[in-house]
C-alpha cells in the first residue's frame, strides 16, 4: 500500500507544472522515505531530477517500494481540478499497480473529488548523478533568472554565462545584435530573494540553450531562489528547493564547440 | 499407421472435406531411381488414368508457380479437365511401409486441386510480353521456354472459365482474348469471399495471431478416442524445384482415424506440421478475421503485385512484411527449446497473420507538448548527450 497525503495540495501542481513540459512521462519513484522522479527530454540533452522526502507529506505511507509511471499529461489535467489549498492524497497497490488513484479534498471537507489515473509502462534508463564540486555555485532570485533568461531568447539561442572573480555576466548574441546582461555579488542581509551569491573556485565559460533554461525557469513558482551550478565542460545544474523537505534540479549539456 | 483409401473426395473448390488416401505407384516417373511415392489424391483425379492413351493419361509437369515464378510441380488430370498442385510434406525422420517394402523416401505428397485460372494469369500479366495489351489465342499466350510443359494448361481450361478473367473475341473456332483487371479482382473477390464464408463456418482459427496449425483439442485429451484434425498449413517444399509451395485449395483437412494410439505418439508422427491447439468452433470469429485469411490464403497463388492490388479493393492493409519476419524470428528464439523441435528445420513459409494486418495494438502516440515541440527545434550542435556525463545507475 502506498499513501501519500499532502496537505498544500498546490505544490504538488507546481511541481507537475515545472517537469511536465520536459518530461511526458515520468517515472515516479516511492520508497519509504521520499519520491523520486527523474527523466530526461526527447534528446537526452536535459535532465531533471525531483525528490521529495516523506516529511513534506502529513501523511506517508510506503510499505513496499512502488514506481508510477505517470503520464504528465494525464496527471495534469487532474491536478488542473485542484484548488491549491486542497489536500491532495496519492494511492496506489502495493505491487506493480496499474493505477493510481488522486483523492483531492476541500480545505473545509465539503467536497472531495477522486480520480483513477492509468499508469503507463516506461522504459527509461535511470542516471545515476554523482556528488561533485562546482567551480562556481550562483545562488539568485528564481524570477531574476526567469526575468534573464527570457530577455535573453529574444536575441540569440544560447546565452553564454561567464563567472569571474565577484560578478556573474549572461551574453547572448544573434542577428539583431549582442545583448549582456551582468550581475554582481550583492548579498543583502534585509532581503535575500533581492541578492545574488556568487561562489567561485574557478572562472567558467559555458554557452547553454536558452530555449531549456526557459523550460527549466517555470520551476520558479516552487522557490524564491535558484542555485546555478557551473564546472568546466560539465553539465550545468540549476536548483529549485522544495521548502527543506526536497528539490527539482535541472541538468543541462552545455554547448561546446568543437576546435576542427 | 494404416493408409487406407477412402475415396469419396469433394473437389469442391472451398470444400474439401475429407480426402481420400492412395499409395500410389508410379508417381512422377521421370525424376531418377524412385519409382513410388506415397501421395494423398482425390479418387477421381488417378481413375483411368492407366489405359487411356498416354496424352490423357494424369502426369506430373511442371509449371511456373504463379506466386514464387519458380517452378512447382502440378499433377494434371486432362479426363477431370482438373490440375492439382502436389505439395510434400516431410517428416524430419521417416520411412514408408509400401506393400512388402520399405521406401526411403518418407514424404508425404498430397495432390490438390488449383484453379487453373491462377496458371494462367502469370502470363496474362507477364511484363516481358510485348503483345500483352493484343487479343490473342490462348495457346500463344501461354508460352514459356523455362516450362515448355505449361502449354497443357490450354487443355483443361474452357471458354467460360477463361472468360473470368479475360475479354474475348471471335467465334467458336477461332477464339482470342485479352486479360482484364477488372473482371480478374471480381473473379479474386468472389473467391476471397467464398472462402471467408467457408472459413466462418469451419473449425479453422482464423485469429490475427494465427501463425500455427491446430489439431483439435478439445477431445484431445482423451487420447484414446483421438480423432484429430490436422490442418496442414504449410509444408515447406522440400524439392528444390518446387520453390515456394502453397496450398491448392484453401484448405486441406486430413483426419487420420486413429484409434488407440496414445497421444503423445500422434502428436509425434505430426512433428514437423505445425501443430497446436484448435479453437473449439464455438469461438466466434469475426468475418473480418475470416476475409483477411482467406485473402491470404488466396494470394499465395497471385504475383504480389496482384495480392496487392487485391488487398487493396478490399481494403485490407498490408503490413510490412520484413520487419513483422524478422521480430517472428526473434520470438522464435525467445521460445522454448522444445517447441523448437516441433518446428521442421524450415520457417513456415506462409503466414498468413504477417501478410495482413493484426488490428494494430493500440501503441499510444506519443503527443508532444507545445514546449516539447520547441524544445525539438532548438539547435543542439556541440551538446553532448548527458549519457556522457551521468552513468547509468
Amino acid at each position: 500500500m502506498f499513501e501519500a497525503r499532502l496537505q498544500q495540495g498546490g505544490l504538488l501542481k507546481k511541481i507537475l507544472e515545472a517537469v511536465r513540459e520536459l518530461v511526458s512521462d515520468g517515472l515516479w519513484d516511492c520508497d519509504g522515505s521520499a519520491i523520486t522522479l527523474q527523466g530526461m527530454d526527447s534528446s537526452h540533452v536535459a535532465l531533471v531530477e525531483m525528490y521529495l522526502r516523506a516529511e513534506a507529506f502529513d501523511h506517508y505511507r510506503c510499505d513496499r517500494n512502488v514506481s508510477l509511471g505517470m503520464n504528465h499529461a494525464h496527471l495534469s489535467k487532474i491536478l488542473k481540478c485542484a484548488n491549491n489549498d486542497d489536500i491532495i492524497t496519492l494511492k496506489a497497490a502495493d505491487q506493480d499497480p496499474d493505477t493510481c488513484s488522486l483523492i483531492l479534498e476541500s480545505k473545509g471537507g465539503e467536497k472531495t473529488s477522486d480520480f483513477v489515473v492509468n499508469l503507463v509502462r516506461i522504459d527509461a534508463d535511470q542516471l545515476g548523478i554523482p556528488e561533485t564540486e562546482y567551480s562556481a555555485h550562483i545562488k539568485m532570485s528564481a524570477g531574476e533568472f526567469q526575468r534573464i533568461c527570457r530577455d535573453l531568447s529574444q536575441f540569440g539561442d544560447a546565452v553564454q554565462i561567464s563567472c569571474s572573480k565577484q560578478e556573474v555576466k549572461f551574453s547572448s548574441t544573434g542577428e539583431t545584435g549582442a545583448a549582456n546582461i551582468t550581475l554582481s555579488h550583492s548579498a543583502t542581509v534585509d532581503k535575500e530573494e533581492e541578492s545574488v551569491t556568487v561562489d567561485l573556485k574557478e572562472p567558467v565559460d559555458l554557452t547553454f540553450a536558452l530555449r531549456f533554461l526557459n523550460l527549466f525557469s517555470k520551476a520558479s513558482p516552487i522557490s524564491e531562489m535558484v542555485t546555478l551550478s557551473l564546472s568546466q565542460d560539465a553539465p550545468l545544474v540549476v536548483e529549485y528547493k522544495i521548502g527543506d523537505s526536497g528539490h527539482i534540479r535541472y541538468f543541462l549539456a552545455p554547448k561546446i564547440q568543437e576546435d576542427e | 499407421m494404416m493408409l487406407r483409401s477412402k475415396g469419396n473426395q469433394q473437389l469442391d473448390e472451398e470444400q474439401q472435406e475429407e480426402t481420400g488416401v492412395e499409395t500410389g505407384r508410379g508417381g512422377p516417373k521421370e525424376s531418377g531411381e524412385q519409382s513410388q511415392w506415397v501421395m494423398i489424391a482425390p479418387e477421381n483425379a488417378l481413375k483411368n488414368s492407366s489405359e487411356e492413351s498416354p496424352e490423357n493419361q494424369a502426369t506430373i509437369i511442371t509449371l511456373r508457380h504463379p506466386k514464387s515464378d519458380e517452378g512447382a510441380q502440378f499433377l494434371l488430370c486432362p479426363d477431370s479437365k482438373s490440375i492439382h498442385e502436389i505439395l510434400s510434406f516431410q517428416d524430419t525422420k521417416g520411412s514408408w511401409f509400401i506393400d512388402n517394402s520399405v521406401q526411403q523416401d518418407g514424404r508425404l505428397l498430397m495432390a490438390t486441386v488449383v484453379d487453373p485460372l491462377f496458371l494462367l494469369l502469370p502470363y496474362l500479366l507477364d511484363d516481358k510480353n510485348s503483345k500483352k495489351h493484343m487479343f490473342m489465342q490462348l495457346d500463344q499466350i501461354i508460352t514459356d521456354s523455362d516450362f515448355p510443359q505449361c502449354n497443357r494448361i490450354v487443355q483443361i481450361l474452357d471458354h467460360s472459365t477463361t472468360c473470368q478473367v479475360c475479354d474475348s473475341k471471335g467465334n467458336e473456332d477461332f477464339k482470342v482474348y485479352r486479360y482484364n483487371e477488372e473482371k480478374t479482382l471480381s473473379w479474386l473477390k468472389e473467391k476471397v469471399e467464398r472462402t471467408a464464408d467457408y472459413l466462418s463456418t469451419s473449425d479453422v482459427s482464423v485469429s490475427s495471431g494465427q501463425c500455427s496449425t491446430y489439431v483439435k483439442s478439445s477431445k484431445a485429451t482423451e487420447a484414446s478416442r483421438g480423432q484429430f484434425s490436422t490442418y496442414v498449413k504449410s509444408s515447406k517444399a522440400t524439392e528444390a524445384s518446387r520453390g515456394e509451395s502453397g496450398l491448392i485449395q484453401p484448405v486441406i483437412c486430413v483426419y487420420h482415424q486413429v484409434s488407440a494410439v496414445p497421444m503423445s505418439k500422434v502428436v509425434k508422427e505430426q512433428r514437423p506440421l505445425e501443430v497446436s491447439l484448435v479453437i473449439p468452433s464455438n469461438t466466434s470469429v469475426s468475418s473480418e478475421d475470416s476475409v483477411k485469411y482467406a485473402a491470404g490464403l488466396i494470394s499465395d497463388y497471385l504475383h504480389p503485385d496482384l495480392s496487392k492490388k487485391l488487398f487493396d479493393s478490399l481494403g485490407i492493409e498490408i503490413e510490412n512484411t520484413k520487419g513483422k519476419r524478422s521480430s517472428d524470428k526473434q520470438k522464435v528464439k525467445e521460445e522454448p527449446p522444445e517447441k523448437k523441435v516441433k518446428r521442421s528445420s524450415d520457417e513456415p513459409d506462409e503466414d498468413y497473420s504477417k501478410v495482413i494486418s493484426a488490428p494494430a495494438k493500440t501503441v499510444p502516440v506519443v503527443k508532444m507538448t507545445a514546449a516539447q515541440k520547441k524544445l525539438a527545434k532548438v539547435d543542439k550542435s556541440g551538446m553532448k548527450s548527458l549519457m556522457t556525463f551521468f552513468k547509468k545507475k
